[in-house]
């Protein structure tokens, strides 16, 4: 006998579920259309919307896959039957809003036929990815109630030892699970086997109440003939006692286990896994014959229904369609899917889904309205049934006050809304839909302080983005800023030459114009030759062009050179004005050197040829060795290298000096032989003075000097002409 | 010194004052010691504020955000500026702060039962990125001569957008509540002794 644990708290409602307990499933004829939602089915939440991949018009097949969605929580929709797709149409969802959610049409072509299936001899071969991915792809979800994708919680990360296979079964009228493990026990004993093996659970345990004793018979008879099937996983079965609501995940794990699931985390945390047996049996239908999950067992109960039974339910059919076969009496038109104390009112419009386990449809007598609620008495009674051990009475002040922080300190989001407190209230009050409500403001107000702090967050970067916009642009237009000064400075630089050219000293640089000018003219000598030689008039055009060239190119450079000349003596002039008298002294006796050389050199020629001026020599040569010994003397006596102060009347005479240097420079070459001619007429004169009044050695020498004059003379006379 | 620590002791009047003063000095070093060691950076009340303020960034309490209105009421400005937080966060102010709760000053604007989101008609936009400079929380997106959207989940809904646009293609479109965050209604608070009066 396995070993239970007591349910703190729940209920034994009246069970109701004899009227349907003893019938085996039946079928109903096909609707003619179906509306399959495309928002996922999560009970009494909704999940995400999935994308249809089938456009209207489109002819489907049974078990094909019309929509799907991304992610692993995506749980695929497939048609129920053959048929034609229409348009999305808005239809009242089966949720307890009502809302109009868009829904895939499907047109029943009444041949029922199936897709290809691919069968798996041995599903127990799948390895566990390819095994979830099937799962996944055949829209298995779990069945219980809150529609959770099988596939994601098998793919649990902690490590799993015990699989629960849940039969409990246990809110009043619903018999849809107790009549299938009378049925498909087989079926649903192998898929809690696969289950167990893909998470690699050694054990099995199924829960049944002890309500569903032909169940609990089927289910020992299932167990009994898979002892021995490979691969060996221990199934228990545990007959536990009817209690409301044993069947929630965590209370039937304390049931079984005697621990408690924590706050905020699921059995997984316990290395427990809870799959319901309908579950388990559509993924044995899943991986073994390849079917898609696209049908369930369904309670139709309520006396305002001329039949009850369970019913195979393909997903999308209208509860409408089903309720007519069973002769509902729609005059009253409540209708509750799910049981009795978690369900909720449904539309007859509205589509029944993989979840939709039970629908009620009571008359007046059976299920009257709900009495007005009374003041709470504080009885106390809400909190001894309560099985998640909350504080019913306290929860409902706190959520009558809206006190989000209290509610929250007691722990409402541990409340698994079961509806014990509820049922069992002396004053009426609706204690579950309070804390529905209370929850919704909580979660509404949470998302909405996500929100804000959300934009918070964002605008905060928007304003750090802008300050830093404006940060650098004041940083690039600081940068421009010095940037121009930097270059202002360089440019005021510039203006006063940093490195002066390097200088080349007038003799370079004369020598230098002489030998541009030597090879001008050396040039023009070869191209004039040339041209002389040439015979082709276009050659001789194009020498004739070259020797224009080479003439210009010949009278630049003597025109520099002769600008340099000029400015030599300028400086010259400059020099002599500006110089210390040490300088000038020393000059002078370079001068004398210079001239005693010239005069030793025409001495020795006068010597050596025997010539009449060799008297007039000697004596020069003494005289200019006297002038030398007495310039060398005054330049010892001279007190420093001071540079003598000059007076302006030298000044000015200096100044002449170069005016006329320059008022020469600017001459024209006939002014210049005019000028020339006229110092030599002078000098001619003044020679003639001093040969009429000389000695007769000195007049050899004057004569001399005479003829060379005359003779730069007459050349003179003669370019003039 | 052993006289005047004799009379302190015998005498019960100048021991209990010498007693006392030391410690009052021994507790005034221990609380400067802790206002220097445990000091609270920031303005503690402005981000509670601005954790109050509903985060539209809309402007119309005549600030450029909600963090600059919150820095303005902890200065002493009025709390009923926020139109979009409407009376709960002048409820909610008014408990944090302390002082009586008002009604919402209507020269700031009138508060919205359903919230908005702000769409640009994509038809019509001629990507001018006038209203990508306007949004505080950068939800617009889009370039220059390049057709611009919402995005809405980032949209306060302030609508500072709507004005600066040329051809005028952005409205504020109301926020539809998805089946997903479907609320439970209000129980009927009436009890059965209400109900018979």
């Amino acid at each position: 006998m396995t070993r239970l644990w007591p349910l703190s708290g729940g209920i034994h409602p009246a069970q109701n579920k004899h009227q349907t307990a003893h019938k085996s499933i039946g079928h109903l004829p096909l609707p003619e259309r179906f509306y399959l939602s495309l928002l996922q089915d999560r009970g009494a939440q909704v999940g995400e919307a999935l994308r249809p991949i089938v456009t209207a018009g489109e002819q489907v097949l049974k078990g094909q896959m019309i929509a799907t969605g991304a992610g692993p929580e995506a749980v695929p929709l497939h048609a129920p039957t053959s048929g034609t797709l229409g348009a999305l149409v808005q239809r009242p969802l089966n949720h307890p809003s009502g809302h109009l959610s868009p829904h895939l049409e499907l047109n029943s072509d009444g041949r029922d036929q199936w897709c290809a299936l691919s069968a798996q001899e041995d599903p127990f071969s799948y390895s566990k990815s390819v095994a979830l991915a099937l799962i996944q792809q055949a829209g298995i979800c779990g069945m219980g109630g809150a529609g959770f994708p099988t596939a994601r919680k098998l793919a649990a990360e902690q490590p799993i030892h015990t699989l629960i296979l849940n039969g409990t079964e246990c809110e009043p009228y619903i018999t849809a699970d107790d009549r299938l493990m009378q049925e498909a026990a087989s079926d649903i004993l192998q898929g809690a086997r696969l289950c167990a093996h893909i998470v690699g659970a050694r054990a099995i345990k199924l829960a049944i109440e002890d309500n569903k004793p032909d169940a609990i018979r089927a289910m020992a008879a299932a167990i009994k003939s898979h002892t021995d099937t490979a691969p060996p996983i221990a199934i228990e079965l545990a007959v536990i006692p009817t209690i409301y609501p044993s069947g929630g995940t965590k209370q039937l794990v304390q049931i079984l286990t005697g621990q408690q699931v924590p706050s905020g985390q699921q059995a997984a945390s316990l290395g427990l896994l809870v799959i319901n047996v309908a579950t388990a049996r559509a993924v044995w239908r899943a991986l073994r014959w390849g079917e898609p999950l696209i049908e369930r067992v369904t309670t139709f109960a309520g006396s305002a229904l001329k039949e009850q039974g369970n019913f195979w339910t393909l997903v999308g059919t209208p509860a409408q369609h089903m309720l007519a076969q069973l002769g509902w009496q729609s005059a009253n038109a409540t209708l509750i899917l799910g049981g009795p104390l978690m369900g909720f009112s449904l539309s007859a419009e509205a589509s029944l889904s993989k979840t939709s386990n039970c629908v009620i449809a009571p008359n007046a007598t059976e299920m009257p309205p709900a009495e007005a609620p009374a003041p709470c008495i504080r009885c106390g009674q809400c909190d001894s049934v309560c099985p998640a051990q909350l504080l019913p009475q306290q929860l409902f002040w706190y959520a009558q006050a809206e006190d989000s922080s209290r509610l929250l300190t007691h722990n409402l989001f541990d409340c698994i809304e079961c509806g014990a407190c509820s049922y069992v209230c002396p004053s009426h009050i609706p204690l579950v839909h309070h804390y529905r409500h209370a929850k919704a403001t909580i979660r509404t107000a949470q998302a909405n302080k996500l929100k804000a702090d959300q934009a918070r967050s964002r605008f905060e970067a928007h304003q750090a983005r802008l300050a830093q916009q404006e940060a650098d642009k004041e940083h690039k237009r600081l940068a421009r800023q010095s940037a121009t000064e930097a270059i202002n400075r360089e440019l005021a630089q510039a203006a006063t030459p940093v490195v002066a050219a390097p200088e080349q000293s007038p003799a370079e640089l004369a020598a230098k114009l002489q030998r541009h000018a030597q090879s001008a003219q050396e040039r023009l000598e070869r191209l004039q030759k040339q041209a002389a030689e040439e015979q082709d008039p276009a050659r001789q055009e194009k020498l004739a062009a070259s020797i224009k060239q080479a003439q210009l190119r010949l009278t630049e450079a003597q025109a520099k050179l002769h600008e340099l000349h000029s400015q030599n003596a300028q400086t010259k002039a400059l020099g002599k004005l500006t110089a210390s008298p040490q300088q000038i002294a020393s000059q002078a006796i370079n001068t004398l050197h210079k001239q005693l050389a010239i005069t030793q050199a025409k001495l020795a020629e006068a010597r050596s040829n025997n010539l009449p001026s060799l008297q007039a020599l000697s004596l020069a040569v003494e005289k200019l060795q006297l002038k030398i010994q007495q310039a060398a003397a005054e330049q010892q006596d001279l007190p420093s290298t001071q540079p003598t102060e000059v007076d302006p009347a030298t000044l000015a005479a200096a100044e002449q000096a170069l005016a006329r240097l320059a008022a020469k420079k600017n001459q024209s070459p006939a002014e210049k032989n005019q000028a020339l001619k006229e110092s030599l007429e002078k000098r001619i004169a003044q020679l003639q003075q001093r040969i009429a009044s000389s000695d007769a050695d000195k007049i050899a020498v004057l004569r001399e000097s005479l003829a060379t004059l005359e003779a730069r003379l007459n050349e003179l006379n003669q370019q003039d002409y | 010194m052993g006289q005047i620590t004799h009379l302190i002791l015998q005498s019960p009047w100048l021991s209990s004052i010498v007693a006392l003063t030391a410690l009052c000095f021994v507790c005034g070093l221990l609380l400067g010691f802790a206002a220097l060691r445990f000091k609270v950076e920031g303005n503690p009340l402005v981000e509670q504020i601005d954790a109050l303020l509903p985060q539209t960034q809309c402007g119309q309490c005549g600030h450029p955000g909600c963090r600059p209105y919150a820095q303005a009421i902890a200065a002493g400005e009025a709390i009923n500026r926020c139109p979009p937080g409407g009376q709960t966060t002048i409820d909610a102010l008014a408990h944090l702060l302390g002082v009586e709760p008002m009604a919402l000053d209507a020269e700031h604007g009138v508060e919205t039962p359903v919230k908005t989101v702000a769409f640009i008609r994509e038809a019509e936009c001629i990507g001018c990125t006038k209203c990508i400079q306007a949004c505080p929380v950068d939800a617009i997106l889009g370039a220059a001569k390049l057709m611009h959207t919402v995005i809405a989940s980032e949209c306060t809904g302030c609508d500072l957008c709507v004005e600066p646009c040329p051809v005028d293609c952005i409205e504020m479109r109301p926020l539809t509540t998805p089946v997903q965050a479907w609320p439970w209604p209000k129980p009927d608070n009436l009890i059965a002794s209400d109900r018979s009066l």
